[in-house]
């Protein structure tokens, strides 16, 4: 090395101790923000005003609602991860029998919270001889099963 | 000269220096692999690999322009420089792999070529939060592609030292570019501010690590030599010089070692001819001038490496004024033979060096 | 002596201080390894729950549907009310193209218009969060039977929501529902325009302050192709002005026009949109 390559050197950091805060942190303050927005789905009816029943699993929190007369039933979905399923729609069974038995309910999809509309089928005692079914009727699988 | 003397050859220090290269990436690797793994089981191997890759490199970048002021300000960092290229040589293929990785990922099966769409695929050249960030990790390859294919000597040697040096200065446009490249990309997606901070903190170690070092080379180069007569400036006292080494003194332009040895005072050119390491900053081994880089080996009395070797560098006329030591700053033509300039041992240093 | 000592490589070993301080270092060197991987590695941003079931192919039989983009709508039964629970499958090709052309080529080879008709193809599925899309590619021979023209049952059902401005990032469907991770973001940035420049359909996606996401598919104000007009927008944060209909299980937004897309913030020395920069990149193609 020379005296004017160290010179140059000294040079280049000196411009370089400028220019790359100058570039971090630029860039670090034009980072795009990404906006928050109401979705438009699910579409989810009004929630009746009893919980009837309640089952927490990791990934779904599921409940039976129910009006105070007890005419009126909703299940109620509230989906907390993302499903990792090419499909997923929920079936009510006999305890033990298989889905083509069952009663479909509905279909879920992404995260948040879905109501369907039941029958007196709900009814807590009814329900002891009943279980629900989450299934992938894509793979035909089923993915998961909930007893009350 | 004993029959350690070798040149630059595949040696212990080397096999140990590249074990450590190798190992060292393989620990990261895994480690950022297998945590990647762990943490996130909805991970993707092709972005492990990506990530580990990149960010190997970039820690390996920072490494690699760390060693150069650290040896400057403590010596004891020399065994980190001994084998730099291989270090730099190795991040170029980590870096590769990253970059090969990407193109594969983001712009192979498209219906326009890889490198077509590198360039064209964001056009945003004009927004910073748009910024094409692609495009500068590509350039920055580039870079680091041509410091590795021409880091053997031979080529040192034949695009002549200032071409490659100016080359070589590219590895801080590199540098720059690679920085753009992570904070214009990933950072601007990426919630959490660790890898923003380290990157912050990277540039902020290299650039003080760099100025320190360099204030303090320059302000040796730039010390005024006010006594001349005939050619000569005066430079020091003889009693200056320690035995079997070298004081360095930059005249005009160029540095210039002047070593002792056997009570004579040699000049020669303080730039090694393998890769300029600091030829003063050496010592004097089995008499030769040994370079404190890779170990080339000159004679202090021609500036000539011993045979086989070739290298010669320039060397100078000195003479010695009672205890003056007067330097001629013109260089003799390379590796020219010329008598070392006696220092006359005041009586008192005699006495002492026979107790 | 220590200051006196000197290093030299081809020395079989360095003198002690040096290889003192080289071990130091060493140690040092290590604990930086470590931390830094182990410290990037876990701030990585979640890596998304999408799923690509590379190399396995599913049949699926259902209705095909050309608007308002290829898809086809698999039957899973009725409910306790009578209505049908199903899927819509918009469909995509190999790499990063649509899959128009594959099946444009498959309508020309068996001579039908597959349109409306319930047929069977075999392809790679694809899904995340509650929606799924199909690869088609011509080498795996997709179409497997053609079967009669579906009933009006399977019409899609079509809910007007109005004309609405809508703020979120357009993705490719394919990389964002299960090829790539992230699939999203600048990061992905070229991919994703690469994808869609590619005939893959984009889609806003839109987020709530709960995080949790919808999916909405993006066409001109006529059911034409937006893919060239959306590419300098996608990736980064964007206001979408269109009429919004609810197309079956998607939801589609008719961009009323070529202004109907607007980028939010962001430092912007030209405008996107302007013409300097776009000419110079098309001359390069
Ligand atoms: C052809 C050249 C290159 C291309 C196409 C390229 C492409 C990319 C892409 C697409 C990403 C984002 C990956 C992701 O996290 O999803 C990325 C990140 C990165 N690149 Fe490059 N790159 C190239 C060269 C380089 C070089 C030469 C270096 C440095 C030595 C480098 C260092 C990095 C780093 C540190 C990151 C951030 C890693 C992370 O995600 O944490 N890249 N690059
Ligand atoms: C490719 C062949 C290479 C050769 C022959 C080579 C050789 C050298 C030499 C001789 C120097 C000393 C320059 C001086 O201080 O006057 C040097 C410095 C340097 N090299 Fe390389 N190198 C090579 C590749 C690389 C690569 C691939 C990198 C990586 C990025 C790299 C990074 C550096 C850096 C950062 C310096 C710093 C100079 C300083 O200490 O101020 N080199 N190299
Ligand atoms: S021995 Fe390599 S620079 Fe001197």
């Amino acid at each position: 090395m020379i005296k004017p390559l160290r010179k140059r050197h000294l040079q280049i950091w000196t411009a370089l101790a400028v220019l790359l805060p100058l570039g971090i942190i630029g860039a670090r303050i034009a980072t795009p923000k990404f906006p928050a927005q109401t979705l438009l789905q699910p579409d989810a009816a009004k929630p009746l005003p009893d919980i009837l029943k309640q089952r927490e699993k990791d990934n779904y929190i599921v409940f039976i609602r129910s009006n105070p007369q007890r005419s009126a039933f909703q299940l109620e979905w509230l989906n907390k991860n993302p499903l990792t399923w090419p499909s997923a729609t929920i079936y009510k069974v006999p305890k033990g029998s298989s889905v083509n038995k069952g009663i479909l309910i509905g279909r879920i999809e992404s995260r948040g919270t879905y109501r369907f509309t039941v029958d007196a089928a709900f009814e807590p005692e009814k329900l002891s001889t009943a279980q629900l079914i989450l299934y992938d009727f894509i793979h035909e699988q089923i993915i998961d099963t909930i007893n009350f | 000269m004993g029959a350690s003397y070798l040149a630059v050859g595949w040696n212990r220090q080397k096999k140990i220096y590249d074990w450590f290269i190798f190992a060292f990436c393989a620990l990261y690797l895994t480690t950022f692999i297998a945590v990647t793994a762990l943490y996130n089981p909805d991970y993707t191997f092709e972005t492990a690999l990506i990530r580990s890759t990149a960010t190997l490199a970039i820690l390996l970048l920072h490494v690699i322009l760390s060693i150069g002021p650290l040896t400057r300000i403590n010596k004891k960092f020399l065994p980190l420089l001994y084998n730099r290229r291989h270090l730099g040589v190795t991040m170029f293929s980590v870096a590769l792999i990253h970059g090969s990785f990407s193109m594969l990922q983001f712009h192979a099966l498209g219906n326009v070529n890889p490198f077509v769409s590198l360039f064209t695929s964001n056009t945003q050249y004009n927004s910073v939060s748009q910024f094409p960030f692609q495009a500068l990790g590509f350039f920055a390859l580039v870079i680091f592609f041509l410091m590795a294919i021409t880091s053997h000597d031979f080529w040192l040697h034949t695009l002549s030292p200032k071409i490659w040096k100016a080359l070589h200065m590219f590895v801080y446009l590199a540098y720059f570019l690679v920085i753009m490249h992570v904070m214009l990309g990933v950072v601007q997606y990426e919630t959490n501010p660790v890898l923003f901070v380290m990157v912050l903190a990277g540039a902020a170690t290299l650039v003080t690590l760099h100025l320190v070092a360099g204030t303090k080379e320059v302000r040796k180069d730039n010390r005024i030599f006010k006594l001349k007569k005939e050619g000569f400036v005066y430079v020091c006292e003889s009693q200056d010089v320690p035995d079997n080494c070298a004081k360095i003194f930059c005249i005009d332009k160029e540095r210039i070692a002047l070593f002792r040895f056997e009570n004579k005072l040699y000049a020669i050119h303080n730039v090694c001819k393998h890769q300029g390491g600091p030829l003063g900053e050496g010592q004097i081994i089995d008499g030769c001038i040994t370079c404190p880089w890779h170990g080339y080996q000159y004679l202090p009395q021609n500036g000539q490496s011993p045979p086989p070797f070739k290298e010669k560098v320039s060397t100078y006329i000195v003479t010695v004024e009672g205890s003056q030591v007067w330097l001629n700053p013109q260089p003799l033509p390379e590796g020219t033979e010329r008598s070392g300039a006696a220092i006359i041992i005041p009586d008192k240093q005699i006495i002492e060096n026979v107790q | 002596m220590s200051n006196n000592e000197f290093y030299i490589g081809w020395m079989p070993k360095a003198p002690g201080g040096f290889a003192r301080h080289t071990k130091k270092v060493i140690i040092a060197l290590l604990i930086l390894t470590i931390t830094v991987g182990v410290l990037l590695a876990i701030s990585q941003k979640k890596f998304g729950t999408g799923q690509f079931e590379f190399g396995q192919l599913t049949n699926i039989t259902g209705v095909y549907f050309k608007e308002p983009v290829p898809a086809i709508k698999v039957m899973s039964g009725k409910d306790l009310l009578g209505r049908s629970a199903y899927i819509t499958i918009p469909l995509i090709g190999y790499g990063k193209s649509g899959a128009d052309g594959i099946l444009l080529d498959l309508e020309k080879l068996q001579h039908v218009d597959l349109n409306k008709k319930e047929i069977t193809l075999k392809g790679t599925l694809l899904y995340n969060d509650g929606k799924l899309l199909m690869q088609i590619d011509a080498a795996d021979n997709p179409l497997v039977s053609v079967n009669k023209t579906a009933g009006e049952n399977m019409l899609p059902l079509q809910k007007e929501l109005g004309e609405q401005t809508i703020q979120g990032e357009i993705v490719d469907p394919k990389c964002f529902f299960g090829v790539m991770k992230p699939g999203e973001g600048k990061p992905h940035k070229d991919c994703a325009i690469r994808c869609i420049s590619g005939g893959i359909p984009p889609v806003l996606k839109v987020t709530n302050k709960e995080g949790d996401c919808n999916y909405y598919l993006l066409v001109g104000a006529h059911g034409e192709k937006m893919n060239e007009a959306v590419k300098e927008f996608v990736a980064t944060p964007v206001a979408v002005k269109a009429k919004v209909v609810a197309y079956d299980d998607w939801v589609i937004l008719y961009v009323t026009d070529q202004k109907g897309i607007s980028p939010i913030a962001g430092w912007q020395l030209v405008k996107p949109g302007s013409q300097a920069i776009s000419c110079i990149a098309r001359c390069i193609k």
